[in-house]
């Protein structure tokens, strides 16, 4: 600077209005009076003599935006009366920090850069009682920000504890013991949808051989619908057994020592493969109510009945009937492992 | 003078809280909120949490007090977990951890304080059965700013501790030496472990002699229940002159006569608990000698009872 910009810019000092730059870079002219309130803004007009004119405006910290720096000046204009009692400011303040969290850290932010610490005090403890008796997710939610601890980071604090022999020997058991109930929980979890799934082709295969004992009595009554409902019979058994294969083969997939479970399944699903071998004509449509057809009400009712009663009973031998699974080509520990839990579970 | 914000992994357009404004916000939440809500939250926020002037005072006793006393505080996982947290808080505090206020930790953790914390002021660790001796020596030859000690209830810590720390600790101004009440420990039994309750200490007389001998400025003192005798208080009130505090709830052996005689000589005293019961020696011989009574009634021998 020149000389004779020195000797222009004291007189101008007393000037009331001062030239800001904010983040945006966007300049501003602000009342004297209210930007010396902030230290910052104080140092650069007197030590340095900047904000008098647009060509030296005032250039401040990248966190004060125009939006900011028009609430940290609200701010100052209000404090800077000096006829205001301590509860009218009080409430001011009060009001002032009503506003959603984002706002509120971008203006600490912007307060602590400019050196403005009542309104620092004041928004932090804001903030600090956002914050107070919230867990961490909570916490991460309202203020947005990126889970980003690694397992190892989250138990920092913790591995002091494992020092003590004794600790450490607990924590392993712990640690084995809790693997163990997960896996058994995984296995139990799956062998009761494979169970299920046996079930329910069993189920099936019943129902149809009924409908077949019963369609045989009737002879030659109506062999053209026999033919469609064989079809219709086909394609329930492909539709079911590509639906039991097709969730075997995933359980499978998942679990290798399942496999000797799995190996009654699969004959079942093997042979309803074979029926659907023979049939190729069959289309992929199933109607339930169609195997209804043409038979008497009342003994449909009795099919029902005894479906039912096979239902029951297949569902109480459940233990049982696991045993005999398990039992073909199964090794005698797991079968204990695997069945103490199972008829435990199921006692 | 414009202030550079640090370098964030995430540059955001959001106006992330800096790291000084996050330590100054922190710094307003307590201990729970610190420890339970913002420790894990994320990177940025576990970094400003390990910020040494945030643990310059460790102090759970709050948390504590707010709960009637646990059976699970005197499981040796809880200790664990105390001793851990204690550990951890003395690594972040680098240096700068000058108030402990902590119960159930052990020689493990105290040993690291004692390494760790030259500027230690207030340690306070009740209830902890597993700190001996040993780390208390430690602590009293490291940590020669301490003015503040309480080891009450913990058992394993005798007297000659206590000497250590007079002697390695000018500035000792505060000590509490309570222990368990002994006379009708219903209240702590079901929690406190049985064999821990029988094992308090005996030795009044050797405590009291090593607070009289070593500790001169010693201005607030508690030893509730302590098995010291008229002997013990008159050699504390001589040894200790600054007294201006004194609790002596509990302490059966002494009589009231004893107390007011021996603390007369205290000019500053403020306040003073004495034992707030009476036993008449005819309590503690109902039993074996209740046929003594009608003998002093007969010959009027009580007039010599003091």
């Amino acid at each position: 600077m020149s000389e004779i910009d020195m000797a222009v810019i004291k007189p101008e000092m007393m000037k009331p209005y001062v030239w800001l730059q904010t983040s945006d870079d966007s300049i501003q002219q602000v009342e004297q009076e209210i930007a010396m309130f902030c230290p910052l803004i104080c140092q650069e007009i007197i030590q340095k003599g900047m904000g008098s004119s647009k060509n030296c405006a005032i250039c401040l910290p990248q966190q004060v935006s125009p939006a900011m720096l028009s609430l940290i000046l609200d701010y100052c204009r209000f404090h800077q009366v000096p006829g205001r009692s301590n509860k009218e400011r009080k409430s001011y303040d009060e009001k002032f920090v009503r506003i959603d969290t984002e706002r509120l850290c971008e203006l600490t932010s912007a307060a602590d850069s400019l050196q403005l610490k009542p309104l620092v005090d004041l928004t932090s403890r804001a903030l600090a009682r956002i914050i107070e008796g919230k867990s961490p997710e909570e916490i991460r939610d309202i203020f947005h920000l990126p889970d980003d601890l690694t397992e190892e980071e989250k138990l920092e604090p913790l591995r002091n504890i494992t020092a003590d022999p004794r600790i450490r020997l607990l924590n392993r058991l712990y640690a084995k013991k809790r693997k163990e109930l997960k896996e058994r929980e995984r296995i139990l979890k799956l062998k009761k949808s494979m169970w299920m799934n046996v079930q329910l082709m069993t189920f099936c295969l019943l129902l149809m051989e009924m409908k077949e004992n019963f369609v045989a009595e009737p002879k030659g009554v109506k062999t053209s619908k026999n033919k469609k409902k064989n079809r219709r019979k086909k394609e329930q058994q492909k539709n079911s057994s590509s639906k039991e294969t097709s969730e075997l083969d995933k359980k499978e997939v998942n679990g290798h020592d399942i496999r000797h479970q799995s190996s009654e399944a699969e004959r079942i699903s093997e042979s309803s493969y074979l029926h659907y071998a023979e049939d190729g004509t069959s289309t992929p449509k199933s109607d339930d109510g169609d195997i209804y057809d043409g038979i008497d009400p009342a003994l449909k009712e009795k099919i029902d009945r005894e479906v039912e009663d096979f239902a029951r009973r297949l569902n109480s031998d459940w233990p049982e009937r696991m045993q005999e699974l398990l039992s073909s080509g199964q090794d005698r520990k797991t079968l204990l492992f695997n069945t103490d839990g199972f008829l435990r579970r199921h006692a | 003078m414009k202030t550079e914000t640090e370098p964030k992994e995430s540059e955001s357009d959001w106006g992330e809280l800096t790291r000084e404004c996050l330590i100054n916000i922190l710094s307003r939440l307590s201990v729970r909120d610190r420890w339970r809500g913002t420790m894990l939250v994320c990177k940025s926020w576990f970094s400003a949490f390990k910020e040494p002037s945030l643990h310059s005072v460790f102090d759970l006793d709050s948390q504590f007090d707010s709960l009637p006393e646990l059976t699970r505080w005197w499981t040796l996982e809880f200790e664990a977990k105390i001793d851990c947290m204690l550990l951890s808080v003395v690594e972040w505090a680098q240096s700068s951890l000058t108030q402990i206020r902590i119960r159930h930790c052990s020689d493990r953790s105290l040993a690291l304080v004692a390494q760790r914390c030259p500027n230690l002021e207030v340690l306070s660790i009740r209830s902890c059965p597993r700190v001996t001796d040993d780390s208390i020596s430690r602590i009293a030859l490291s940590c020669p700013k301490l003015r503040e000690l309480d080891i009450s209830y913990c058992y394993e810590i005798t007297h000659e501790s206590l000497v250590l720390i007079g002697k390695n600790c000018p500035n000792l101004k505060v000590l509490k030496r309570n222990l368990m009440n002994w006379l009708d420990p219903s209240q702590h039994q079901g929690i406190v472990p049985d064999e821990y309750l029988n094992a308090c200490p005996q030795d009044g007389e050797s405590e009291a002699a090593a607070i009289a001998d070593s500790m001169p400025g010693l201005e607030w003192l508690e030893i509730r229940f302590s098995k010291l005798s008229a002997k013990g208080i008159n050699t504390i009130c001589e040894g200790c002159p600054n007294l201006e505090f004194l609790d002596l709830s509990g302490c059966a052996n002494l009589t009231s006569r004893d107390i007011v005689s021996a603390s007369s000589s205290l000019v500053h005293l403020k306040e003073i608990k004495k034992p707030n019961f009476y036993i008449p020696r005819s309590v503690f011989h109902t039993e074996r000698y209740g046929h003594w009574r009608l003998y002093d009634e007969r010959f009027q021998t009580d007039i010599f009872r003091i």
